[in-house]
């Protein structure tokens, strides 16, 4: 009979009317790596947080070791022997590899003797999984490849034997990731259990025995990774959802209104976020960016909007073209006749500490419709604003009501008003309809439409592929910073964007 | 049934209702605190009502303290409303002094014809305003600066200013400093400005109706006799004025707005084109001005003999009293002017104890006890705001709970 690491069944957590985790149910084999794949938000890193004792679940089971168990503290995780490598590391830069080790289990209210004792152990299991690190060494000194074993050696260090790994190679070059590979065949020989949870489906059929498949909070298929394909779990991941019904004419495309050539973005920790980007947008067409989300969509998106100041190449609008070595701020662009919906309305579409009318001019507080020389005109804003609000079925639709109050739906609709109403000549656009309910869905894809019809050039980011492949008339795909491909709208289906997504198609840059 | 929240609470149990409370409770520990000292709390506040709220004499030492913490309270509520923390306006306060003694010694001083000397010279007034204001704001300037460019917090590099312009202060008025009167002997102090520089003074007015009185032979009205002591300035009327255009440019003019923008959400003002950096060293720029001024009412206000000269001593304070009456103020012009009058009436309590306590109501307080004062009003209307407003929360959801209230948020 087989032995199970891991059983959780039945497990459902929501976060107030978001539910999460949908009565989920997972067996990891012992001394197995099982791979969870799924896309962004698809409930992933909830579960994990619960089977690390983050979150209590709603309903349902934790089975460890085939004992049952209250995980209700990171705590009580560790001591059932589940170890976690988080994403992003979790470790004290200053500290000494060794520190970072003991952090938490000191066992001691003197340091020293344990201090010894821990370097002792450190070795033993740096010799035993083959994980070299010297434990004098700085963290901050220490390539990310290094610090992540750190991570696992503190881990195993307070006797892990489950070992739980959240997207360990979003960080690591292709050649770190190798030998990440490598130590975690290393820790399966040894017995150690492994749960790698990631979206990049060839580390799934490079490594895993076993795949488990989430799509919106659910657990869609467990399979054994030798019977399964990339193309399979593509499908699974996306799934087939009735694409919502977007009525459009053909597009009549005219001359091209935002063109890029070659643009690149170095971050400030100097990681490259966009590389070689070049495209056209014609008027009249809605060309849609797919990807999972952190593939450099956002960059893209903040460069184009001059939120953020790209490193290499140029962009042309109209006839102006802005190249890296002078870039513009984001009201000099605006002042191109460029508007921009962004992704996420809370952080930067609006403030929520301010009214709606205040923020029905953010951005266009300082043009001559709304301010004087000196003062603003404030009651031609509010009688504006509550047109705008009337117009957009924005509800309740009082311009004197903290943007803090409406439901995200109707944040979104303001922004929309605010960028729409300019009537642009391009239109940035980054996740309309993120938390969104579907009366709203509707009501935006149908001003989107309306913006492209009226001859707008229309250039849209989102991770919801239905919405993508519903609006845009040709899309293309990102990953790590690049245009990966091209496709036009009615010759795309979910299965081959997925691959491209996940850069697994054929021909792909590696 | 909807839970009511703080946001939900009508206004005036919001800006009425509960600092009122908190305020009771601030003084009823302090009362408490006076009789474990062994004195008579019920004294100590009839010294309050008749001595303080009840003269004229009282009342002015109050304005005049308030007409201080109104230009300290706005200068710590304009960096605020930019989601700055500005705890230098003591220092900038003491550099607005500077500014003014420069101002009124080295370049009015000699312009000022003798014939001049004992008339009113408005314009060398304005010009002394606008130096404290520039010399407050450049103090202010550099901590703004390392803030915006180089991210060094503005509470540290402010706090350390607030050292550096006191050392400065000294080193300028101490013997054979550059601003120092050479006949001080060891008091660091400087010259005295001239006459026609110092600021009109409700005392003066009265004391010109009091002798113009006695040349006709009438007697002055008692209150005409009360207020010849009176401090208050013109300087007064300046922070009242700069209460309505702190309101004006706050929320009335496009710089207003992108303060508050940047205050209240910098990612979003970036985003709208505002350039953040900048924003943020004007607005602090214009907090240490008005700390700057300040100093206006202390040294060209007073009216005492030994008055109208810079002395190391600054603010004496009231710079750091601001974040108190900004804080208490909720940032906005009418609550700050609220809190100065409270916390301006609380010093003119502390003279009033030490010139009238022992004598005329048996009460052996030190006139500092208002700083303890002081201390249990921040403390009850700053740090355990909380706790007041939940007690109300919790009586408002028994009252009102149970009726249907409108929702705030409706679904699309």
């Amino acid at each position: 009979m087989t032995e199970y690491a891991i059983e959780l069944s039945g497990i459902t957590k929501a976060f107030g009317p978001v539910i999460a985790n949908k009565n989920v149910d997972l067996a990891v084999e012992k001394g197995s790596i099982h791979g969870i794949v799924g896309e962004n938000g698809a409930g992933k890193s909830t579960l994990m947080s619960i089977l690390y004792g983050f979150y209590t679940p709603d309903a349902g089971d934790v089975k460890v070791l085939g004992k049952a168990l209250q995980l209700n503290s990171s705590q009580a995780a560790i001591q059932a022997g589940i170890g976690m490598v988080h994403q992003h590391f979790m470790l004290v830069d200053t500290f000494t590899v060794l520190e970072n080790v003991i952090l938490g289990a000191e066992g001691g209210f003197a340091l020293a003797e344990p201090l010894a004792k821990a370097e002792e152990r450190l070795r033993t299991l740096s010799d035993q999984y083959n994980l070299s690190v010297d434990p004098h060494a700085l963290v901050s000194t220490l390539p990310v490849g290094v610090q992540q074993r750190v991570e696992i050696l503190k881990a195993l260090y307070r006797g892990a034997d489950i070992l739980i790994l959240d997207e360990p190679t979003g960080v690591l070059t292709p050649q770190e990731a190798d030998q990440l590979f490598e130590i975690m065949r290393n820790l399966k020989a040894q017995g150690v259990t492994l749960v790698l949870i990631t979206h990049k489906l060839r580390e799934i059929m490079d490594i895993t025995d076993h795949v488990s498949v989430m799509r919106l909070g659910e657990m869609v298929a467990h399979k054994p990774t030798n019977d399964t394909s990339p193309e399979d779990l593509a499908e699974l991941m996306v799934g087939r959802k009735v694409l919502l019904d977007i009525d459009k004419q053909p597009a009549a495309v005219g001359d091209v209104a935002l063109s890029v050539k070659d643009l690149g973005m170095i971050d400030d920790r100097g990681v490259t976020r966009l590389q070689n980007v070049s495209f056209d947008v014609r008027r009249g067409e809605i060309v849609g960016i797919a990807g999972v989300s952190g593939n450099g969509q956002s960059q893209l998106l903040s460069v184009l909007s001059g939120m953020i100041p790209p490193t290499h190449g140029e962009i042309r609008l109209g006839d102006r073209t802005i190249r890296s070595q002078a870039a513009l701020s984001p009201r000099e662009i605006r002042e191109l006749s460029v508007s921009h919906v962004p992704e996420d309305r809370q952080k930067l579409g609006l403030i929520t500490a301010f009214e709606a009318w205040e923020c029905s001019v953010l951005g266009y507080e300082t043009r001559t419709e709304n301010s004087g020389p000196i003062l603003m005109k404030n009651r031609s804003i509010k009688t504006a604003a509550q047109a705008m609000m009337d117009r957009f079925d924005v509800r309740p639709n009082n311009p004197r009501l903290g943007g803090a109050k409406f439901s995200g739906g109707n944040q979104q609709k303001l922004v929309l008003a605010r960028e729409l109403e300019k009537q642009p000549d391009v239109l940035l656009v980054g996740q309309p309809t993120r938390g969104v309910d579907i009366g709203a869905i509707e009501f935006i894809h149908r001003q989107l439409i309306a913006m492209r019809d009226a001859g707008k050039a229309v250039l849209l980011i989102s991770v919801e592929l239905d919405e993508i492949m519903g609006l845009a008339d040709r899309i293309l795909v990102m990953f790590d910073g690049q245009i990966v491909g091209e496709v036009d709208a009615d010759a795309a289906d979910e299965r081959t964007l997925g691959l491209m997504m996940a850069n697994a198609h054929e021909g792909s840059p590696a | 049934m909807s839970v009511i929240q703080e946001q939900d609470l009508p206004a005036w149990v919001r800006l009425g209702l509960v600092p009122f409370i908190q305020l009771v409770l601030a003084f009823t520990v302090a009362g408490l605190l006076i009789a474990a000292m062994g004195e008579d709390p019920i004294a100590a506040t009839r010294l309050y009502i008749e001595k303080v709220l009840g003269t004229s004499k009282g009342l002015s030492q109050t304005l005049f303290y308030a007409t201080t913490l109104i230009f300290t309270g706005l200068s710590v509520a304009l960096a605020f409303q930019a989601g700055m923390f500005n705890i230098g306006s003591e220092g900038q306060g003491m550099v607005g002094g500077i500014g003014i003694a420069i101002v009124a010694l080295w370049i009015l001083g000699p312009l000022i014809p003798d014939d001049w000397a004992r008339s009113s010279f408005w314009l060398g007034q304005i010009i002394l305003f606008l130096g404290a204001a520039l010399f407050g704001m450049l103090w202010a300037l550099i901590p703004a600066l390392l803030q915006a460019y180089r991210g060094s917090h503005l509470v540290i590099t402010t706090i350390m200013f607030n050292f550096i312009a006191g050392a400065l202060l000294l080193f300028l008025l101490k013997q054979g400093g550059w601003l120092a009167d050479p006949a001080a002997g060891g008091d660091p102090k400087s010259m005295r400005f001239e006459e026609s520089l110092w600021l009109h003074n409700l005392g003066d007015y009265f004391k010109a109706i009091a002798a113009d009185l006695q040349s006709t032979g009438e007697r002055p009205s008692k209150f005409q006799n009360a207020m010849k002591v009176s401090k208050v300035n013109s300087s007064f009327l300046v922070a009242i004025g700069l209460c309505v255009a702190f309101w004006l440019f706050i929320w009335r003019t496009k710089w207003g707005y992108a303060i508050r923008a940047i205050g209240a959400n910098p990612d979003a003002a970036h985003y709208a084109g505002i350039n953040v950096r900048r924003t943020m060293v004007i607005a602090v720029c214009l907090s240490g001005a008005l700390a700057g001024l300040a100093m206006t009412n202390s040294i060209l206000g007073s009216s005492s003999a030994s008055d109208h000269v810079l002395r190391d001593t600054g603010l004496n304070g009231l710079g750091f009293i601001g974040i108190a009456v900004a804080l208490m103020g909720r940032n906005h012009p009418v609550g700050i002017m609220l809190a100065a009058l409270l916390f301006g009436s609380l010093y003119a309590w502390g003279e009033a104890i030490q010139l009238q306590g022992r004598m005329f109501y048996k009460l052996d307080i030190d006139r500092e006890f208002i700083t303890a004062i002081q201390g249990l009003v921040v403390l009850f209307t700053g740090a355990l705001a909380f706790m007041v407003v939940q007690a109300v929360l919790v009586f408002a959801n028994l009252i009102w709970g149970r009726k249907a209230r409108p929702a705030t948020k409706v679904a699309a």
